[in-house]
C-alpha cells in the first residue's frame, strides 16, 4: 500500500496554477489590445465633449452675461414709448431657441417715413440697452417728401424668454 | 546536506584502516582536518577504481539537453555489462569547440556498489555520497596542484589495498584504470597486473601524442620514495618526467570527497542511486522536487497575479475614462439620465440640437447693420452722395444712389475693399438730373 496516496496532489496543484497562468496570460495578451483600443476610444471622446462644453460654457457665459437684466424690452412698447411719433409697424418674424429659457426673436419693423438722423440715434438707443436688440437687415428707400428722410424696414434681433411649450 | 552543510567529512577505507579528514569551508577555501570515522557530519566515500568504470564520451548533437538523453546510450555501448545493472552519472556535461556535446561518464555494477557500501557500513560508515575514486583524487591533485589547459598528468595513486592510475589535463580527467594490489604487491608479483598497467600507460601516451607529461603521486605509499621510485620505474620505464607527490598523500582522497561534498560537485557523481541512496540524499531529492514545484508554483502565482493586476488596472482605466466621458456628456446634454455606452451619442445629439441656437446667439453677439450703416453714411457724406435704396445687412450691402462726378461711386467702393469687402460698383452716364447714378453691392 502506498505511504503517501496523495503524493501526487502537490505536483497536480502546482501544473494546474502552470495551466491557469499560462490561460490566463494567453487571455491577458489577447484582450490587452482591444481594451486600450477601448480605453483610447474613450479618451478621445472625452476630449471632443471636453472641448464641445468649454465653448458651451463659454456661450452660456456669454448669456448669462447679456441678460443678466432679464429679457429685451418689449419692442413694440419701446417704439410707442420712445417714439410715439413714429407709425410704426413691429410685428415678430420668427424666434430661435437658444435654451431652455432664452431665444433670438426676430422683429420686423417698418417704418413709413422717418428721418434719418432721428434712426441713428433710434438704432444706437437699442444697440446699448442690455440685452441690446440688434439690426440684423435694414433697408432704406427714399421718399418724396425730402432728403433726409425715407421708408425704413429693419429686422432687429433681441434675447427674449423662451415661450412656454404647449401643454 | 551536502553543498549546504558548512561541515562534512571525507571518509576512505584504505587497507581495512578509516583515513577520515573533516572539510569546513572558511570564506572562499576549505580547512581540513583529521576527523573520526563516526562523527555525525555528512560524508562522502569513494568506490574504487577497480570496481568501477570511467569513460569521457562525445554525443555529436548540438544540443545539451539532447546529448543527456543520448549519452547512457552511448555509456551502455562501453560498458562490460548491461547499463540497467548499474548506476551511472554523467560529468561536466559541456559543448566543445567542434559543436558537439561532451561528458565523463562513470558507472558501477550495483553489486559492486550494494558490496562496498556493506563494507563501508561494517567500520560504521553510511556516506551520503558515494562517487568514483578517480572523480575525487583527480579534483583534489588539480585543485592543490593546478594544470594549464594543455599540460598533461598522469596522477598514481598507491594505496594500502590498491593501485590506480589516472591521465587528465586541464581540461579534465579523461580516464583512469586500477588494480586491487597494492604497488609492493605488484612489483613482487611482476605479474600480468604490471603489464596490464604498462599497456595502459604506453596506450594514453600515444593517444595523447607529443603532450607534455607530468606525473603526480598519491595515495599512502607516494610517502615511500623507494617504493615510488621502483613503481615508476616499472610503470615508466627510462622515461624522465618531471614529478610532484601531493601534501599529505594519504588523505587526498579524502579531502577530495570532503570538497566535492562541500562543493556540491559530487552529488553530481553519486553512484548511490535508487535502491541504495542513502535515505538523507532521497530526502534531498524528495526536497529538491517539492522546491522545483513550488517554484513553478509560485512563478505561476505571481504570474496570475501579474495578469490579474494588468486587466484590473485596463478595468480601472477604463472605468475611469468611461466616468468621465459620462460626466462630461451629462454636463453637455444638460442631464444624468444617459443610457450607459451611450454617453457620446446623447451628448453629440444634445450638441446638435442646440448647435442652431448657440451659432444665431453667437451671431448676434457681432456688430449689427447699424454700424456698417454709419460707416456707408460717413464714407458718402463728403462726396455729396444721395441714395435711392439701401439693403444693409452685417455682412454684405446693396446701395443705389446717385453721384456729381463719375468717380464718386468708385471712391465709395475703395473706402471698402481694402476692409475684407468684396464691392461690385455699376454706373450709367448722367441722365436728365446731370447725376452718375450707381449700384454698389458688397459682401464679405
Amino acid at each position: 500500500m502506498n505511504a503517501r496516496p496523495f503524493a501526487w496532489l502537490p505536483t497536480a496543484f502546482a501544473a494546474s496554477l502552470a495551466v491557469v497562468a499560462v490561460a490566463l496570460s494567453i487571455h491577458t495578451l489577447r484582450v490587452t489590445p482591444e481594451r486600450i483600443a477601448q480605453i483610447e476610444r474613450r479618451k478621445g471622446d472625452w476630449r471632443t465633449l471636453r472641448t464641445a462644453a468649454q465653448r458651451l460654457a463659454t456661450d452660456r457665459a456669454a448669456l448669462a452675461e447679456q441678460t443678466q437684466n432679464g429679457p429685451a424690452a418689449n419692442l413694440a412698447d419701446w417704439m410707442r414709448s420712445q417714439r410715439a411719433a413714429w407709425t410704426a409697424e413691429v410685428q415678430e418674424k420668427e424666434r430661435e431657441r437658444i435654451t431652455e429659457n432664452w431665444s433670438l426673436q426676430r422683429m420686423q419693423v417698418t417704418i413709413p417715413n422717418v428721418n434719418l438722423v432721428d434712426l441713428g440715434t433710434t438704432l444706437d438707443a437699442l444697440a446699448v440697452q442690455t440685452p441690446p436688440w440688434r439690426v440684423a437687415e435694414l433697408s432704406i428707400s427714399a421718399v418724396e417728401s425730402g432728403a433726409g428722410r425715407g421708408r425704413i424696414s429693419l429686422l432687429l434681433e433681441g434675447l427674449v424668454a423662451t415661450k412656454p411649450s404647449a401643454p | 546536506m551536502g553543498g549546504a552543510a558548512s561541515v562534512v567529512r571525507g571518509v576512505d577505507l584504505s587497507g581495512g584502516r578509516v583515513v577520515a579528514v573533516e572539510g569546513k569551508r572558511k570564506r572562499r577555501a576549505i580547512e581540513y582536518r583529521s576527523a573520526e570515522a563516526n562523527s555525525a557530519a555528512p560524508c562522502a566515500a569513494a568506490l574504487p577504481i577497480h570496481l568501477a568504470f570511467i569513460r569521457r564520451l562525445t554525443a555529436p548533437l548540438p544540443s545539451i539537453e539532447k546529448a543527456r538523453r543520448v549519452l547512457p546510450s552511448l555509456l551502455d555501448i562501453e560498458l562490460p555489462f548491461p547499463l540497467e545493472s548499474c548506476s551511472h552519472a554523467l560529468l561536466h556535461v559541456a559543448r566543445t569547440q567542434q559543436g558537439d556535446v561532451e561528458a565523463l561518464a562513470t558507472a558501477a555494477r550495483t553489486d559492486d556498489i550494494a558490496a562496498h557500501l556493506d563494507r563501508l557500513q561494517q567500520a560504521g560508515i553510511n556516506p551520503l555520497v558515494l562517487e568514483h575514486e578517480a572523480v575525487a583524487l583527480w579534483r583534489q591533485s588539480v585543485e592543490e596542484n593546478p594544470l594549464s589547459r594543455q599540460q598533461r598528468r598522469l596522477l598514481i595513486c598507491l594505496g594500502e589495498d590498491r593501485t590506480g592510475l589516472m591521465v587528465g589535463s586541464g581540461h579534465g580527467l579523461d580516464t583512469a584504470t586500477g588494480l586491487r594490489q597494492s604497488a609492493s604487491e605488484i612489483l613482487q608479483a611482476q605479474t600480468g597486473g604490471a603489464q596490464r598497467l604498462a599497456l595502459w600507460w604506453r596506450t594514453q601516451r600515444e593517444r595523447a601524442g607529443a603532450a607534455a607529461w607530468h606525473i603526480a603521486w598519491c595515495g599512502p605509499g607516494a610517502d615511500k620514495p623507494d617504493l615510488r621510485q621502483d613503481f615508476g620505474a616499472l610503470l615508466l620505464g627510462e622515461s624522465e618526467y618531471k614529478s610532484i607527490t601531493h601534501r599529505d598523500p594519504a588523505t587526498l582522497l579524502a579531502r577530495g570527497l570532503a570538497n566535492g561534498l562541500l562543493s556540491g560537485d559530487s552529488l553530481q557523481g553519486n553512484l548511490r542511486q535508487g535502491a541504495l541512496a542513502h535515505p538523507a540524499a532521497e530526502a534531498q531529492t524528495r526536497r529538491a522536487a517539492r522546491s522545483r514545484l513550488w517554484t513553478l508554483a509560485a512563478a505561476a502565482l505571481l504570474l496570475i497575479a501579474v495578469n490579474l493586476a494588468w486587466l484590473h488596472l485596463l478595468s480601472r482605466e477604463r472605468n475611469r475614462w468611461q466616468q468621465r466621458l459620462a460626466t462630461e456628456a451629462e454636463t453637455v446634454a444638460g442631464t444624468d439620465r444617459l443610457p450607459r455606452g451611450q454617453e457620446m451619442l446623447a451628448a453629440q445629439r444634445a450638441l446638435e440640437s442646440q448647435a442652431a441656437g448657440w451659432t444665431a446667439f453667437n451671431r448676434a453677439r457681432n456688430p449689427g447693420a447699424e454700424q456698417l450703416l454709419a460707416q456707408i453714411l460717413r464714407v458718402a457724406k463728403p462726396y455729396g452722395l444721395t441714395f435711392q435704396n439701401l439693403v444693409i445687412r452685417p455682412s454684405s450691402f446693396l446701395l443705389n444712389g446717385t453721384a456729381e462726378d463719375w468717380n464718386d461711386g468708385e471712391r465709395l467702393a475703395s473706402a471698402f475693399t481694402g476692409d475684407g469687402w468684396q464691392t461690385k460698383l455699376d454706373r450709367s452716364d448722367a441722365g436728365a438730373d446731370e447725376r452718375v447714378h450707381f449700384s454698389l453691392k458688397g459682401e464679405k
